[in-house]
C-alpha cells in the first residue's frame, strides 16, 4: 500500500472502560507503522440503543471502513454501551487492547 | 467512595463457586486478606487473571486468605451467572474461593466500582491498600507490583508505601435501576 493511501477508520468507545485513550494512541501509531493515512472518526457509545444500532462488541471497537478486523473473543452479554472488549493476544493471553502488530496487520490488509 | 485507608473493612457472608461460603469472619486469624471484586467477562480480569492466582497461591503460603467477589447483574451479563463462575473457577483451578454476590451489597459497602479491583485488609482488618494489582494489563510490561508490595508491608507490621492506585478495569455491572 502507498503511503499516501488513506482509510476511513472509526473508533467505537466507552468511556466505562478506561482504554479509549490508549486505544486511540494504539491507533494512531499502528497507522504510522503501515504507513497509512487515516480519515479517523471517534464515536462514543452512550447507550444500549446506539450499542445495538452500531453492533458495538465492546470498547474500543476499530471499523476499518465497515469491517471489524478482528474475531470476537467470547462475547457474552448482548450489546452494550459499557462493555469492554476482549482480544486475542499473543501468547495465548487475552487483553482490553489488540497488539500493536495485529492492528497495523489490519490496516495494511484493509 | 470506597472506604478509607485505616477504616475497618465491611463483613460479608457470601456463597462460594465450591458450595461453601465465605466470610470476614471465617478468616479470623489470617495476618492479611485480599478482597478482590472480580467478574468472568471482563479482558482487565482476563488479563490480570494468571498473575492475581499466582500471589495467592503465593502468600497463602505465608497465611494470606484471598477471596474474589463477582456482583455484576447476571441478568445483563449472564457470563457472570453463579454457575458461569463456577465454570470459570473449575476451568481455571482458581487458588481462590469465588464468592458471588447477588445483592451487590458487599461492592457497594467497599466502595468498589471496577473489575479487578483489590483491597488488601491488615490483621485488624483495617483497609491497607486499594486499587490495582500492578501496573499495567501486559504481564511483560509490569515495573510495579502493587498488591505484592502491599501485602509484603502488611506481613511485615509495616504500612505499604502506595496505600492507593488507580483502578484499571470493567465498570462494576450494577443492576438497571438500582
Amino acid at each position: 500500500m502507498a503511503a499516501t493511501d488513506r482509510l476511513t477508520v472509526s473508533l467505537l468507545f466507552s468511556r466505562a472502560c478506561p482504554s479509549h485513550e490508549e486505544a486511540l494512541a494504539l491507533l494512531q501509531a499502528a497507522a504510522r507503522d503501515a504507513a497509512v493515512e487515516l480519515d479517523l472518526s471517534v464515536v462514543e457509545v452512550v447507550s444500549d440503543a446506539q450499542a445495538r444500532e452500531l453492533g458495538f462488541p465492546g470498547s474500543p471497537t476499530y471499523l476499518i471502513g465497515t469491517d471489524d478486523p478482528f474475531a470476537p473473543v467470547g462475547p457474552d452479554h448482548d450489546f452494550q454501551h459499557d462493555a469492554c472488549r476482549a482480544y486475542a493476544r499473543p501468547g495465548g493471553r487475552i487483553g482490553p487492547l489488540p497488539h500493536h502488530d495485529d492492528l497495523v496487520a489490519a490496516l495494511r490488509a484493509a | 467512595m470506597s472506604i478509607a485507608i485505616g477504616d475497618s473493612a465491611p463483613g460479608f457472608r457470601l456463597p462460594t463457586t465450591d458450595g461453601g461460603e465465605a466470610s470476614l469472619e471465617g478468616l479470623a486469624g489470617a495476618p492479611a486478606v485480599v478482597v478482590a471484586f472480580w467478574c468472568n467477562h471482563c479482558p482487565y480480569v482476563r488479563a490480570w487473571e494468571e498473575r492475581f492466582d499466582a500471589i495467592a497461591r503465593e502468600y497463602a503460603g505465608r497465611g494470606v486468605a484471598t477471596v474474589a467477589i463477582c456482583a455484576n447483574d447476571a441478568e445483563s451479563h449472564p457470563g457472570d451467572s453463579f454457575e458461569a463462575m463456577a465454570e470459570r473457577a473449575a476451568e481455571r483451578g482458581y487458588g481462590f474461593p469465588y464468592a458471588r454476590d447477588d445483592a451487590q451489597e458487599v461492592p457497594r459497602a467497599y466502595g468498589a466500582e471496577r473489575t479487578p479491583e483489590v483491597f488488601v485488609l491488615d490483621a485488624d482488618r483495617r483497609l491497607a491498600y486499594h486499587g490495582a494489582i500492578d501496573d499495567s494489563t501486559d504481564p511483560d510490561a509490569v515495573t510495579l507490583h502493587h498488591l505484592r508490595a502491599a501485602l509484603d508491608a502488611v506481613l511485615a507490621g509495616e504500612r505499604p508505601e502506595r496505600a492507593e492506585t488507580p483502578a484499571v478495569g470493567c465498570t462494576i455491572k450494577w443492576r438497571r435501576g438500582g
